[in-house]
């Protein structure tokens, strides 16, 4: 949801007051925040109730694109969709990564095909709310539906460009854990296990991974690998005989990290506005180093906002 | 084998019926049956799990199925760890003769270390590392189809997850159809036959046997079956309550979409939207 602040709304009313007054250009509240840039201060108001409003639309705009209201989630789910180049073939897997998918294809890459294990491929998202992605709404109107070695095979044949996994938990060289926290045989938790998981991650071109930041879940070395990164870091993952590429990017709701250096270990990326440095590194399980230019995570644009929730009308995966 | 299909078409009829005969001893496969394996751990049928994921779909741990890992409630499981491809070529190599499977998306991960089946070795070949995955041959297949005719020639459509390898593979195959058909109406269209009645031992006539899953065409996912049931397995004296509620206290599956209901007739698919028809004239 955007809204215009009250400043703007304030100064609309006090012209509406006293229309012959002068008012600086710049509204009476500046908000304190990192991420508003203050419009450009006109030394007089136009003359004429048609110049003003006008010139109180253009401000109004102006905080409306800037000042969007957003979450963390959908910032994540936005941050995935920007991963997704057009044209490309993704293996999508539910929450999350479906979501993104969707925004992608509203967005910036209209020609990228979905791939959904249980043995659906997509042009379009699906027309509906989906709880799985065997639901009726992910099946009408596919570009196929087929058995899952005929699409897991497509995958297994190196013709996946990028899949999404999340999971419990990742390790500081992205290898995923969905299967055991603590010993196989007398495990402290046991997760629901792998699905199709370990496939995509040793098989697609690249992978990103999404997961909450935190010190629990971004751990120095996960208890079991379910799914593979670059496993002890370097060229372990070639030696093992893993054709895929590997993870590209960590997506969490603090940040962004990319593989960097000989070691291929996580390095901080981008930091999401209204987060710190501090707390992200705080928040990790190993010593998080930086990339040479850590930026700022790009915030949504209204066009991807439009489509996420078109997407997720009922904001079922976002919250 | 229960489940075949991931998500869809589930055969909930059978996992009732296992529940109710008192079957225990089980091995139970399936790449992602959703509640299915959880309610047959939590009944206690189940001492062996062979799949990808086990869980609650939407609503996300499977209780029964983590007291089972973690605690040994209401008895310990073992769990033998596959990646759903994994799961699916091992279907393949059962159902078309091969001892194994030679794989390189199952490399890397640990799951070579906590299935002891799956055997890390060297392409011939290449010199390369290749994991080896041994065919699998489940006793008794049950798989969920749109409808059928008498003899079992069914047809199915949708994503159809490992039902087709699951159907030769298996040694028994019991399908449970939604609609009963004449013969007539499977023979007008081959090429959307799965299973041909040759390969089925038994076929029955269960509408909406795969409720709470969706079927594409007969019946929407019954979403809030799913979340209730994670709220209301959270304790053995939970799950007990609710099975006694949905299963062991109701004699048989049409008792059970009578206690439904209305709430079953709202998931029922009324809309139309049939495929394009295909000419097998000959002349």
């Amino acid at each position: 949801m955007v809204r215009v602040p009250q400043a703007a709304r304030d100064t609309a009313e006090s012209l509406r007051k006293a229309p012959n007054s002068v008012v600086s250009g710049a509204p009476r509240r500046r908000r304190e925040s990192l991420t508003v840039p203050a419009p450009p201060a006109l030394p007089l108001l136009p003359e004429g109730p048609l110049k003003r409003s006008i010139w109180v639309f253009i401000t109004a705009m102006w905080y409306k694109i800037i000042m969007h209201e957003y979450s963390t989630q959908e910032l994540m789910i936005i941050a995935a969709a920007r991963q997704i180049a057009d044209g490309e073939r993704i293996f999508v897997g539910m929450r999350l990564p479906i979501t993104a998918y969707g925004v992608a294809r509203l967005t910036h890459a209209p020609n990228a095909v979905g791939l959904f294990e249980s043995g659906v491929a997509r042009y379009e998202p699906a027309d509906g709310m989906l709880y799985t992605m065997c639901d009726g709404p992910n099946q009408l109107g596919a570009a196929w539906t087929t058995g899952l070695i005929q699409i897991m095979g497509l995958l297994s044949g190196g013709r996946v460009h990028a899949g999404f996994i999340g999971g419990a938990e990742v390790d500081k060289f992205g290898n995923i854990n969905t299967s055991y926290i603590g010993d196989i045989d007398n495990p402290k938790v046991k997760l629901p296990g792998s699905g199709g998981a370990p496939d995509i991650a040793a098989m697609a071109e690249r992978l990103v991974i999404i997961i909450n930041h935190q010190k629990h879940r971004l751990v120095e070395k996960v208890d079991f690998i379910t799914s593979p990164g670059f496993l002890d870091g370097g060229d372990a993952r070639k030696k093992a005989g893993l054709p895929g590429g590997g993870p590209a990017m960590l997506i969490t709701d603090r940040a962004t990290l990319q593989p960097y250096g000989p070691d291929n270990e996580f390095h901080l990326a981008s930091i999401h506005p209204g987060h710190t440095l501090e707390e992200v590194v705080g928040n990790t399980g190993w010593d998080l180093k930086s990339m040479p230019n850590v930026t700022e995570t790009p915030p949504p644009t209204e066009a991807e906002m439009d489509a996420l929730h078109h997407i997720d009308k009922e904001g079922f995966w976002r919250s | 084998m229960l489940g075949a299909a991931l998500e869809n078409a589930v055969p909930f009829a059978a996992t009732h019926e296992l529940i109710r005969q008192g079957r225990r001893g089980l091995n139970m496969i399936a790449p992602i049956s959703d509640i299915s394996t959880d309610m047959l751990i939590g009944a206690g049928c189940v001492t062996e799990v062979t799949g990808a994921w086990v869980g609650n779909v939407s609503g996300g741990m499977g209780h029964n199925y983590r007291r089972a890992a973690e605690h040994g409630t209401p008895h310990p499981i073992k769990i033998n760890d596959y990646s759903n491809f994994a799961i699916g070529m091992a279907f393949f190599a059962g159902a078309y003769g091969l001892p194994y499977v030679p794989l390189k998306s199952i490399l890397g991960s640990d799951i070579l270390k906590s299935n002891k089946n799956i055997k890390l070795d060297t392409d011939p070949f290449s010199g390369e590392p290749v994991a080896l995955v041994p065919a699998l041959k489940p006793d008794v297949a049950f798989l969920v189809v749109q409808r059928a005719d008498r003899f079992g020639n069914s047809h199915i459509w949708g994503s159809t997850g490992l039902t087709q390898e699951a159907s030769i593979a298996a040694n028994k195959i019991i399908v449970l159809a939604d609609e009963i058909v004449e013969p007539e109406v499977i023979a007008s269209d081959p090429s959307r036959v799965l299973i041909p009645g040759f390969g089925v031992d038994a076929v029955c006539h269960v509408p909406a046997a795969c409720h709470p899953a969706p079927l594409i065409g007969k019946w929407q996912r019954d979403n809030q079956f799913f979340h209730d049931y994670h709220k209301e397995t959270r304790e053995p004296a939970d799950f007990d309550r609710w099975c006694d509620e949905w299963v062991r206290d109701l004699p048989d599956h049409t008792a059970y979409r009578a206690k439904l209901g209305g709430q079953l007739e709202e998931l029922r698919i009324l809309g139309d939207a049939p495929s394009a028809p295909a000419n097998y004239a000959t002349e």
